[in-house]
């Protein structure tokens, strides 16, 4: 009997210092069971950039209305490799990696647009890249429309292939 | 079957079957500095430490490894078609659980040290499918980010995207 007291009293002061503890503790979290929310600018630089390189240029137009700090990162980013991309008259409609972009740009914001069109990405690698000129898009709008891309092959229409001798791709 | 074990950075054993290990070229590259292959060798007597990965995301690697065992091992630095990447349903349910968590973020950081190229590459993808086809203020709410936009720098985005919207 004595010998259970004893214990009890050894067994007090201890339960008490953790009952104090827990209530001390924001009631109903149990740290272990929620998942750490991660955030999304902690990912190393080098995973950034491959996770900006699966993301369509459709979602990185959406990205740039996140955050600042979203809008730099959609700018600063390749944006991978397309196997094809073609432009039809390109005021009016891209496809990118099988994505339709369907772009009415009036004559007087098409410089504004290029400036948009090359805050998507850093840079981006096409394997088939086929293009008609028209007299809204030429040839100078055309420069800078690609000036940020790696293209491994150009198809042009006929009235195309005459400029085609004076412009240098990269 | 060969067993060859992990040690993670909290000392905890992992004996995996060889076979899976091909998948990690970081792995693959020991084995065969350490002639571990070879039959000579007790490869059960000479463990792989991993001070880089924790147990518990050790534990998901493998997880994943056994479930992709067989899978063709992408070699070399060949970019990836961004449109034709596609995160098959069993990684989507796999990923699922620790996405936006940081979880995510160590088990991508681990198939990055252990030179897993496609547990990288889908690992990537399911995060970039977080943003799919989401508006800006849905992602900000998913990922926890606050508005730093004026409404007018906003609108003026908003704009900008119209014309290819």
């Amino acid at each position: 009997m004595d010998s259970h007291r004893s214990h009890l009293s050894y067994r007090s002061p201890y339960l008490h210092t953790l009952l104090l503890f827990c209530l001390q503790r924001p009631p109903c979290i149990v740290e272990s069971s929620i998942p750490q929310r991660m955030n999304f600018f902690a990912l190393p630089d080098v995973f950034l950039r491959r996770v900006m390189k699966t993301v369509s240029i459709r979602d990185r137009m959406r990205l740039r209305l996140v955050s600042r700090s979203f809008e730099r990162l959609v700018a600063s980013t390749h944006a991978g490799y397309f196997s094809r991309v073609e432009e039809h008259a390109l005021s009016i409609f891209t496809s990118i990696g099988g994505e339709a972009l369907r772009s009415v740009i009036p004559r007087y914001e098409l410089e504004q647009y290029l400036t948009h069109w090359n805050h998507l990405f850093s840079g981006i690698t096409v394997a088939d890249f086929q293009y008609y000129l028209n007299e809204t898009f030429d040839l100078a709008a055309l420069r800078k429309f690609t000036s940020k891309f790696k293209i491994r092959v150009i198809e042009s229409t006929p009235s195309g292939n005459e400029h085609l001798d004076r412009c240098e791709f990269r | 079957m060969v067993l060859i074990t992990l040690v993670s950075s909290d000392e905890q054993n992992f004996p995996v079957e060889r076979e899976l290990l091909k998948q990690s070229g970081t792995i693959e590259t020991l084995i065969v500095n350490m002639n571990l292959d070879d039959e000579d060798t007790d490869a059960a007597a000479m463990p792989i430490p991993l001070p880089n990965v924790k147990g518990d995301v050790l534990e998901k690697v493998i997880q994943w490894m056994e479930h992709h065992k067989g899978d063709p091992v992408k070699e070399g630095d060949n970019e990836d078609n961004n449109a034709e990447i596609v995160v098959p349903q069993w990684d989507d349910d796999f990923f699922k659980p620790a996405m936006y968590g940081s979880k995510h973020l160590e088990l991508t950081v681990a198939a990055s040290y252990l030179d897993i190229k496609n547990l990288l590459t889908l690992s990537c993808k399911a995060i970039s499918n977080t943003f799919k086809g989401k508006t800006g203020p849905q992602i900000r709410e998913e990922w926890g980010v606050p508005n730093e936009f004026t409404p007018e720098e906003e609108e003026a985005i908003r704009k900008e995207n119209e014309w290819s919207e």
